[in-house]
């Protein structure tokens, strides 16, 4: 099936400043993408490269196998977008800035914009001027502009920035709904790390311009190591077991249990030595893996100074 | 694109400060109209001295001499068009053109309309188009604002006026100031504000093409208004006598200065539309469309390229 987004070699540079470094990435249909990587990265660049807003200087970015920098723009009718900090218009109402975006677009029922509305929870503050809205209010109305063509692609860039956590839960909710029941594909960058694992189906790290890892969620969390908390009756013995045992990368005591990191699929392994060697184990408690942890051990790779996802 | 030439239409005449421009012009118009009728007989008694002199004592000017048409040629006295069309106006249109796409750049609005479908000249030609217009009605709200003050205050009347050539008059031709019947009077001025509106729209020209590769409106408004005036000084240096030869070079240039073809709407004021009048002012005409085409076609060759950061 064609991917939904595909980036081929596609590179820009700013004077002696590579920004996006022949990135090649393809998202297909009905995937929840979270594009991650610390600031400067070159996220918003590729972004604004797959919706035509910056001219690649060699490769290209397509959106439904077409390019938007080539001037194929009807393809933009399949997209809503929301690149950085929403930016409307603020002497207009809320409803009337959509109206305008909307007429844009070829038009849309005025049904749809009073159903945006309500999912972004702005349906009482729709007249007032966007000059008095709040940023969390802006950020809405810019997820709701974006979600007004009915979209089968939402690209995102940072739609979580300036919410409140209750903003940011629903967003996620949002996302969730519109990936799962809606079959839309998303395209999301953020920082906010805990949120893109609980949302994103994929995800992409880019370091320096260059994409350093991409697969899914759940597969980049599994490779590695497992982490998991073992309730023994000796801890002391079982320390000392799981120690000998050349797949446990670490034991730690953690009150009267064992926390302890090995090879991934190696788990059974060690509950099997532990009991082969007389103790009872009593509870077994993988951890769920952290795409924090991840980030930090692909960007600490990658060699990018960063000491957070901000 | 006549949605899109609808949409800026709406976007422009919804932001309070497109009216300020009105709103100058009006108080201008009021300014001047509403003294010269607190000193009605005052005014009244010199433009009848100005009618009977070098006729000798016997004569007596009867009739009305001061009516309507006086306020719109009024406004349009030298030194006050100068001051009107090549600072005033031209500013509102420098404002004007500046903001329309430097304003959305740098308010980030850009972005969010060209990640909608319709290609970047349909943007382009649209925000020219409704420009022209607004800096037409400029033109054409001064003079009807003057025509309807004018009338208001002075009722009907043929146009007596003493800066006019005494070639020119229609009806009794006295020494210091011709009369021009009423409908003559109506139709030189329309034609006087109606070609000051195409001077205006040269003027937005230029502002809309330093806008398409600026950042900020007010960076675009300055550097198109400073073209002007340097424009207009090189212009009034070009315009000193021939036994001036250091300014030889300034003569040379004037003809082609966009400045000098901006003054076409003084033609019918100084000759009417006699056949030199009608030479002059189809040169002038089509040195101001070129000046246009190619303010255009540079704006719009940069704007399809432009990489869109902001």
């Amino acid at each position: 099936m064609e991917p939904v987004i595909e980036c081929q070699g596609l590179t820009k540079r700013y004077g002696s400043l590579l920004a996006v470094d022949h990135v090649d990435l393809a998202v297909g249909r009905g995937e929840v993408f979270g594009f991650l990587g610390p600031n400067g990265a070159g996220k918003s660049t590729t972004i604004r490269m797959l919706l035509g807003l910056i001219r690649p200087d060699a490769g290209r970015a397509l959106l439904f196998g077409q390019s938007v920098a080539a001037g194929q723009r009807r393809v933009l009718k399949r997209v809503g977008a929301l690149v950085e900090s929403p930016a409307l218009y603020d002497y207009l109402s809320g409803r009337k800035n959509l109206e305008i975006l909307s007429d844009m677009s070829g038009g849309c029922p005025r049904k749809r914009i009073d159903e945006v509305l309500e999912l972004v929870g702005l349906s009482g503050r729709q007249k007032d001027r966007v000059g008095t809205y709040s940023h969390g209010m802006r950020q809405r109305l810019g997820l709701a502009q974006a979600l007004l063509p009915k979209p089968e692609l939402l690209v995102l860039d940072e739609p979580a920035t300036g919410l409140d956590p209750e903003g940011i839960v629903e967003i996620r909710n949002l996302l969730r709904y519109l990936g799962e029941s809606e079959q839309m594909t998303i395209f999301v960058s953020s920082h906010l790390l805990h949120e893109v694992q609980a949302t994103c189906t994929d995800v992409g790290l880019l370091s320096r311009g260059r994409l350093v890892t991409r697969g899914r969620v759940a597969d980049l969390l599994r490779q590695g190591h497992l982490e998991a908390t073992i309730g023994i009756d000796d801890a002391a013995r079982g320390r000392e077991v799981l120690r000998s045992l050349p797949f446990v990368l670490a034991v730690e005591s953690e009150d009267s249990a064992l926390r302890v990191r090995v090879e991934a699929e190696r788990l059974a392994d060690a509950n099997r030595a532990l009991v082969a060697a007389g103790l009872a184990v009593s509870a077994l408690v993988p951890r769920q893996g952290n795409l924090e942890e991840l980030y930090m051990s692909v960007m600490t790779e990658a060699g990018h100074a960063c000491s957070s996802a901000d | 694109m006549l949605a899109l030439v609808r949409i800026e239409l709406s976007k422009l005449y919804r932001r309070r400060g497109t009216y300020v421009s009105f709103a100058c012009l009006a108080a201008l118009v009021l300014l001047v109209a509403v003294p010269i009728s607190c000193y009605k007989e005052k005014v009244d008694h010199s433009l009848r001295d100005e009618l009977s002199s070098g006729m000798g004592d016997d004569w007596v000017v009867g009739g009305k001499v001061l009516a309507g048409p006086f306020v719109p040629r009024v406004m349009l006295f030298w030194p006050m068009r100068k001051l009107v069309v090549n600072i005033l106006l031209a500013l509102f249109a420098a404002m004007a053109g500046g903001s329309a796409i430097a304003g959305e750049y740098s308010a980030g609005t850009l972005r969010t309309i060209l990640t909608r479908p319709p290609a970047r000249w349909k943007v382009f030609v649209a925000k020219f188009v409704v420009m022209a217009i607004y800096a037409a009605s400029l033109a054409i709200f001064f003079g009807l604002f003057a025509f309807i003050v004018g009338y208001a205050l002075f009722g009907r009347g043929a146009l007596v006026f003493a800066d006019m050539p005494a070639d020119m008059g229609s009806g009794p031709r006295p020494m210091g100031a011709p009369i021009i019947q009423e409908g003559a009077a109506v139709q030189m001025l329309g034609q006087a504000y109606l070609l000051m509106g195409v001077s205006i729209i040269a003027a937005m020209s230029l502002a809309l093409f330093v806008s398409s590769f600026t950042s900020h409106p007010l960076t675009a408004a300055g550097a198109a208004l400073g073209i002007l005036l340097l424009s207009t000084i090189v212009g009034t240096l070009g315009s000193a006598p021939k036994e001036i030869e250091f300014l030889a070079f300034f003569r040379t240039i004037r003809p082609y200065l966009l400045t000098t073809h901006m003054n076409l709407y003084e033609i019918p004021l100084a000759r009417g539309l006699d056949q030199a009048a009608r030479v002059a002012l189809t040169s002038s005409a089509g040195w101001l469309a070129g000046y246009c085409a190619a303010f255009f076609a540079g704006g719009l060759l940069v704007f399809r390229r432009r990489d869109i950061l902001c």
